[in-house]
């Protein structure tokens, strides 16, 4: 990477160019994740579950990979963590081969499943399940020094003393993955790999998770791999890979996305009308000069446009006035994350129904 | 340390084998209750059948039928000397010989085929009189004697059954009324309590079977398995860190078995005590490799149930030298478990002598663990 810009074939035929994210350092920087066109296939499937997929992330950053549930997200995971192997293409997880030298590679990455059902044992205490599964990659390390680790990481994710002592099984969701997590970290990894680390959670507890996560990466310097289907974690990413129906959409930071995909660096115009429809919607889209429009509460919607000026304005309430309906309050915005995926997921899903159509008429 | 990643990663399979060991041991502790029924239940059992003095004998018919029997055979009729006409008694021996599921194994003097029951070669022996042909066609009565090993709950009435059934054919044979020909029995070895004849099936069946239940839990019930799989510790340090700490468990339990027995109700053991408390390890593994295995094969915690259930019927009816018809003891362990305990603890015999019955649980157990590793192996599970 060594700061210059980078083509990256996305899979599907077109490249997208990923530029380096601006609070990124400039210095070389070694790849922790490097994923190469890689191909995963099942039995029982004729079609590859994935296809194609190229992505990396350095060393330091947080990567999150999101798409909808059948995207693929867990089977690149689990080649990440080599219990799948690709049919094609190659694996690099800090500097190690997973494919061809798995057992070393373990040793490399911490990993948090999405269950913790099947990742740390509700019998036993945080500190006793840190300490076991410490134990199980720091074997030759004294006991002692693992359960200083294991007290340390516990602190570091907000446990107390007397909670590190609480069995698991009388924890709630948020404290067992936070349990989980430091599992995953215990035997200080060069990257930790979660998968949907924030789903069954509620909002506080998402984004308490997070925050932990990316304190984690900011004091340990870990680098940090995301797989979900939630999109809060997009701000707390350096980069973001896009998944679809196996393939990689978008790749990169996830704010130059929003400004390079979204027209006007993705500057939108938010209105709030006194009642909103599908018809309402329909009718901005038939604005020339509108690009997109998204519905982004009960009776907001942002509209994206080339330009985002007074004229522009003037024009979306003459449509507000034209379907007969009251603008309550007129701001400017700027696209988060789930707008731009909404849209772009959107665009992907009409791009494959017309593949889709083509082929049959081809046939 | 946290900040500078130093760490060290030294490796150390040995002690990360122990530590799985102790997790294991761990997860049973954190369980008190079925640490209780594990350890507490059997050693109840021991007490109240210790408590308890000889009941009356039941008829034991039903079990002794179609099981097969050696018995040794020692003659020493006079007769004998005679060969033209073929003596009587080696025309009843013939007929003893004849009846199914009898194998006869002749022997020159009595301390010969007690040495046989000794070594667990036959289950008894019959002698037949110096004077029995005499007798027979004087008109006087003549007996046949026979010993039959004591520790062998079924072998006086097997014995007897054959005794009785060939008499019965040889009378009608040579026309002999019912007073002409009989037999006296005596056991070889001193019964003195019920516990006395219902340790080793006691002990086996609790260390066999309890092994059996938690190893069929030990894999389809240890949700977080695989994740440990995704560290450096292999599935061979997985499986047999298993089969080690539940073994070790049921030695415990085997120390209790043994202990109350011994301190409570003035068991005597005439072998090494020490050495009887090894062997029991041997149960034990069978029980657990085999619960391990069907584990492994298992998807749900509810098949590993039911895995136990057929695993201990098949163990129990097949392999408790109690039901069996057949030559299936060969392949089961508690028969040959019990046959050790005896041989090491009633016959105070050592383990050269045991071997025989003791290479069969080695192979038993070593099977399903092997079987219990490939299958883990195979597994390709993910979390």
């Amino acid at each position: 990477m060594s700061g210059e810009d980078e083509i990256v074939d996305v899979g599907n035929g077109t490249a997208c160019t990923v530029e380096p994210a601006a609070q990124l350092p400039q210095t070389p920087q070694r790849r922790i994740i490097d994923v190469n066109n890689i191909t995963v296939r099942v039995k029982k499937l004729k079609q590859p579950i994935v296809k194609n997929a190229t992505f990396f992330s350095n060393e330091g950053e947080i990567l999150g990979i999101i798409g909808e549930t059948g995207a693929g997200k867990t089977t690149i995971l689990r080649c990440l963590t080599g219990q799948m192997k690709p049919a094609t293409g190659t694996v690099v997880v800090a500097g190690i081969d997973v494919i061809h030298h798995r057992r070393d590679a373990i040793k490399r990455f911490g990993y948090v499943p999405q269950l913790e059902l099947v990742s740390i044992y509700d019998q036993f205490s945080a500190i006793q399940n840190v300490y076991y599964f410490g134990k199980m990659y720091l074997s030759g390390v004294p006991d002692d020094a693992i359960r200083t680790r294991a007290r340390e990481l516990l602190f570091i994710l907000g446990f107390k003393e007397d909670l590190m002592l609480k069995h698991v099984a009388a924890m709630s969701g948020g404290e067992k993955k936070r349990v989980s997590i430091a599992v995953g970290m215990i035997h200080n990894p060069d990257v930790l790999l979660l998968d949907e680390p924030t789903t069954g959670l509620d909002v506080s507890l998402r984004i308490q998770i997070l925050n932990y996560l990316k304190n984690l990466n900011k004091k340990l310097g870990i680098s940090v791999v995301i797989v979900s289907h939630d999109l809060e974690i997009a701000q707390y990413c350096n980069r973001i890979v896009l998944l679809d129906g196996g393939r990689i959409i978008e790749f990169g930071d996830p704010e130059v996305l929003i400004s390079t995909f979204l027209p006007c660096d993705g500057r939108a115009i938010k209105l709030e009308v006194t009642e909103l429809s599908e018809e309402v919607l329909e009718t901005f889209t038939q604005v020339p000069e509108i690009k997109y429009v998204i519905k982004s509460g009960r009776n907001d919607v942002k509209i994206f446009a080339e330009n985002i000026d007074r004229e522009m304005i003037s024009k979306a309430i003459e449509v507000c006035d034209m379907v007969g309906i009251g603008v309550k309050s007129i701001t400017l915005d700027r696209a988060d994350f789930t707008s731009y995926y909404r849209i772009r997921a959107k665009l992907e899903k009409e791009r494959v129904k017309k593949e889709e159509s083509a082929k049959k008429e081809l046939t | 340390m946290m900040g500078s990643r130093g760490i060290s990663k030294r490796e150390n399979a040995l002690a990360r084998f122990f530590t799985l060991v102790r997790k294991e041991l761990a997860i049973i502790w954190s369980d008190k209750q079925a640490l209780a029924i594990v350890m507490i239940l059997p050693a109840l059992a021991v007490v109240a059948i210790g408590a308890t003095s000889i009941s009356s004998t039941n008829s034991v018919d039903l079990l002794t039928a179609g099981r097969a029997v050696n018995i040794g055979v020692v003659n020493e009729d006079t007769s004998l000397g005679n060969p033209n006409p073929v003596p009587l008694s080696v025309d009843y021996i013939n007929i003893l010989g004849n009846l199914s599921d009898v194998t006869l194994t002749m022997y020159n003097n009595t301390s010969e085929a007690n040495q046989s029951v000794w070594y667990e070669h036959t289950i008894g022996f019959i002698v037949i009189g110096e004077g029995f042909e005499t007798n027979i066609t004087t008109g006087l009565p003549t007996y046949i004697t026979f010993y039959s090993d004591a520790l062998y709950v079924l072998a006086e009435p097997l014995i007897a059954n054959k005794v009785n059934d060939a008499i019965t054919i040889f009378k009608q044979q040579y026309g002999y009324n019912a007073n002409d020909i009989t037999y006296n029995t005596a056991n070889l070895f001193q019964v003195n309590s019920a516990l006395f004849v219902n340790l080793p099936l006691i002990l086996t069946l609790t260390l066999c079977a309890s092994g059996l239940m938690l190893g069929c839990q030990s894999v389809v019930g240890d949700n977080p398995l695989y994740r440990v799989a995704l560290s450096p510790a292999t599935k061979f340090e997985l499986i047999t860190s298993k089969v080690t700490a539940y073994t070790a468990l049921h030695m415990v339990s085997a120390l209790l078995l043994l202990g109350i027995p011994l301190l409570g109700f003035h068991m005597y053991y005439r072998g090494d005590f020490f050495i009887i408390w090894m062997l029991c390890a041997l149960p034990a593994f069978c029980g657990v490799s085999l619960g391990v295995f069907f584990s492994t094969l298992c998807k749900t915690k509810l098949q590993g149930s039911q895995a136990f259930l057929v695993g201990f019927m098949a163990i129990f009816i097949l392999g408790s030298g109690l039901f069996l018809q057949g030559n299936w003891p060969i392949i089961f362990p508690m028969v040959h478990n019990q046959a050790v305990f005896n041989i090491i603890a009633y016959k105070g015999l050592g383990i050269v002598q045991a071997w025989p019955q003791i290479w069969p649980q080695l192979v038993f157990g070593g099977v399903f663990y092997v079987a219990a590793l490939i299958m883990l192996y195979l597994k390709k599970e993910a979390v």
